[in-house]
């Protein structure tokens, strides 16, 4: 009853803040858009649907659908992770501050408890958000070309997954620094750049860096850290029909484990 | 039966480069509070009231020693089903309304809903804000966060209340309806700890108090025993005192200053007392009554906290 006072409560917060419905908006505007250019058509007696006025033939239309959604999450995956990041970066910060965590920590509950309710209830309005983001748009697509790609599902899990690992460090880096300015910023100069090197790592830095043992420490960073753009190509592939590869999802469940695991022992022993 | 106890605890904060420049917030402090009281902590800005209050709760962690809250350590967090807080400076969640912060705060306090429904209601009678519980709290006035504080404090039927500046931002009539209401929490067999800089305040509704300074527990005692001046006395006359009366009494080191038929006088003791009062009588003079001069807590706070200060 407790933690889900509070996770009820964060989704409640977050709502509040504006940025979630505006990335509801968003989502909105973005179905309606692309409602607009799919457009259910019959050619030869044979239903299929047209992108920009052009009928697409019925044989490649699921190929065709799988490509447009790939390019699509391919360039939304990212956008979608750092809105989520920008919706909810403060809900920590809000909560840590003087007279608001002396209420928290005044009621018979743990202090990991009330960290897990906070996270989860970020995590939680996140998914509802990309639920219908994701899940609107598959209706859609569904809708309009009569071709309901089931894999393009899985980029619900992937993207929240991403999230919830993503969302691990932003508690973290909370807890270090009070500041969802700060929070927000790092996280975008992680998932833009930093995480981006450690992907291309062996073509941009392995070209100039020998040492065996450097590369060694880059490598040990990239399984360390959320391995984000990873995540993206695995559920590119999974969409275009391809299998994913498990090692980023085992990492970055470790690795968000961990920074987890850390933001509770420094919260559980921080003076309010 | 004590329900606070406190040994030797304090705080010290770390600040500055490696955390070499120590911050003695409070010093070893033992005290001990009992049932059914009202204890009031008094003390200037950063005496370390507040400190003490969040250390009690878990807010903060002791440098060193240690407390109790009826009898559990106070790092057993499941003791705050039975504690009630209000902090300073405490905020809400704006987007949440008055009902629903007393709904919040009233599951982690562990009500179940079957409980909470009833317990707001009254609450909200208690504080007088009923009207206003549907209102979004970003809209309420000071006063009406601190009575919606108070609720909130009192939510689980606490058996020790802790209130930093519980009438700050409230009117007179609510000062008087917020002491009213801790006094029948008091009658209930509760404990109230308050933190105020209000020292009218403290004084008209307190049992103890406590004076804090500069992290030092300085002195404890009931209101009584920190107001008494023992070697003061009024006396009452009926007629006027003569000049020649007054020698005597100085001549007796008898210290006085006369006012309208009243001599307050430095009398030492019971025997100076009696002295004081057989040169009176021998002179004639009626006298109407002899009482114990009191100061008043604001007085004793400040000569408290000067007699503290490095001459």
């Amino acid at each position: 009853m407790k933690i889900s006072a509070i996770i009820i409560d964060t989704l409640r917060q977050t709502i509040s803040k504006g940025t979630l419905l505006f990335y509801f908006g968003m989502s909105t505007i973005t179905i309606l858009v692309l409602s607009f250019i799919f457009q259910s058509v019959t050619v030869d007696g044979t239903a299929t649907f047209s992108l920009f006025g052009n009928a697409i033939p019925k044989e490649i239309a699921p190929k065709y659908l799988a490509w447009f959604q790939t390019g699509l999450i391919s360039a939304g995956f990212i956008g979608l992770l750092l809105f989520g990041v920008i919706a909810t970066a403060g809900v920590l910060p809000d909560t840590m501050t003087r007279g608001t965590i002396d209420l928290y920590l005044s009621k018979p509950i743990g202090r990991p408890f009330i960290l897990l309710g906070k996270y989860l209830g970020a995590l939680a309005a996140i998914a509802l958000n990309v639920l219908y983001a994701v899940g609107g748009l598959w209706i859609m697509f569904g809708m309009k070309t009569g071709i309901w790609s089931a894999p393009f599902l899985y980029t619900f899990v992937m993207l929240t997954f991403s999230y919830a690992v993503i969302y691990c460090y932003i508690i973290l880096l909370a807890i270090l620094f009070h500041s969802s300015g700060l929070v927000i910023m790092l996280s975008f100069i992680y998932i833009f750049i930093f995480d981006n090197i450690l992907y291309h790592r062996q073509g941009l830095l392995y070209g100039f860096i020998e040492n065996s043992y450097a590369q060694k420490v880059i490598d040990g960073l990239y399984y360390a850290l959320p391995q984000i753009s990873d995540l993206q190509s695995n559920t590119m592939r999974l969409i275009s029909g391809g299998s994913m590869t498990p090692g980023p999802v085992y990492y970055s469940t470790a690795s968000g484990i961990a920074a987890l695991i850390i933001a509770i022992i420094i919260f559980n022993r921080k003076d309010f | 039966m004590s329900v606070i106890v406190t040994e030797g605890l304090s705080k010290t904060y770390h600040s500055g480069l490696f955390g070499r420049q120590h911050i003695h917030a409070l010093e070893p402090t033992s005290i001990s509070i009992e049932k059914g009281e009202i204890f009031g902590l008094l003390g200037p800005n950063g005496a370390g009231k507040t400190t003490f209050i969040k250390l009690l709760l878990g807010i903060i962690f002791p440098s060193s020693g240690s407390a109790t809250l009826l009898d559990r350590p106070i790092s057993d967090y499941t003791i705050k089903e039975k504690i009630g807080y209000l902090p300073e400076n405490h905020r809400y969640p704006a987007y949440l309304t008055g009902e629903q912060v007393l709904s919040f705060f009233g599951k982690l306090s562990g009500l179940n809903k079957s409980e909470l429904g009833p317990r707001i209601n009254e609450l909200l009678k208690i504080v007088d804000i009923t009207q206003w519980s549907r209102t979004k709290i970003k809209k309420y006035s000071k006063g009406m966060l601190q009575r919606i504080g108070l609720a909130q404090a009192l939510l689980n039927d606490p058996e020790i209340v802790f209130l930093d500046e519980p009438t700050d931002g409230v009117d007179p009539i609510g000062r008087k309806e917020i002491r009213d209401v801790l006094r029948r929490i008091r009658d209930n067999g509760k404990t109230v700890f308050l933190n105020s800089h209000l020292l009218s305040e403290v004084e008209l509704i307190s049992d103890r108090v406590g004076i804090l300074n500069k992290g030092v527990l300085i002195k404890t005692g009931s209101i009584y025993d920190l107001t008494q001046n023992p070697e003061e006395y009024i006396i009452k006359t009926s007629t006027p005192i003569s000049f020649e009366i007054e020698i005597e009494l100085s001549s007796n080191s008898l210290i006085l200053t006369e006012r309208d038929h009243e001599i307050f006088l430095q009398a030492g003791d019971a025997e100076h007392l009696n002295k004081a009062i057989d040169i009176l009588r021998r002179h004639g003079v009626q006298i109407e009554s002899i009482i114990p001069h009191r100061t008043t807590l604001e007085e004793s706070f400040i000569s408290l906290i000067k007699s503290e200060l490095p001459q």
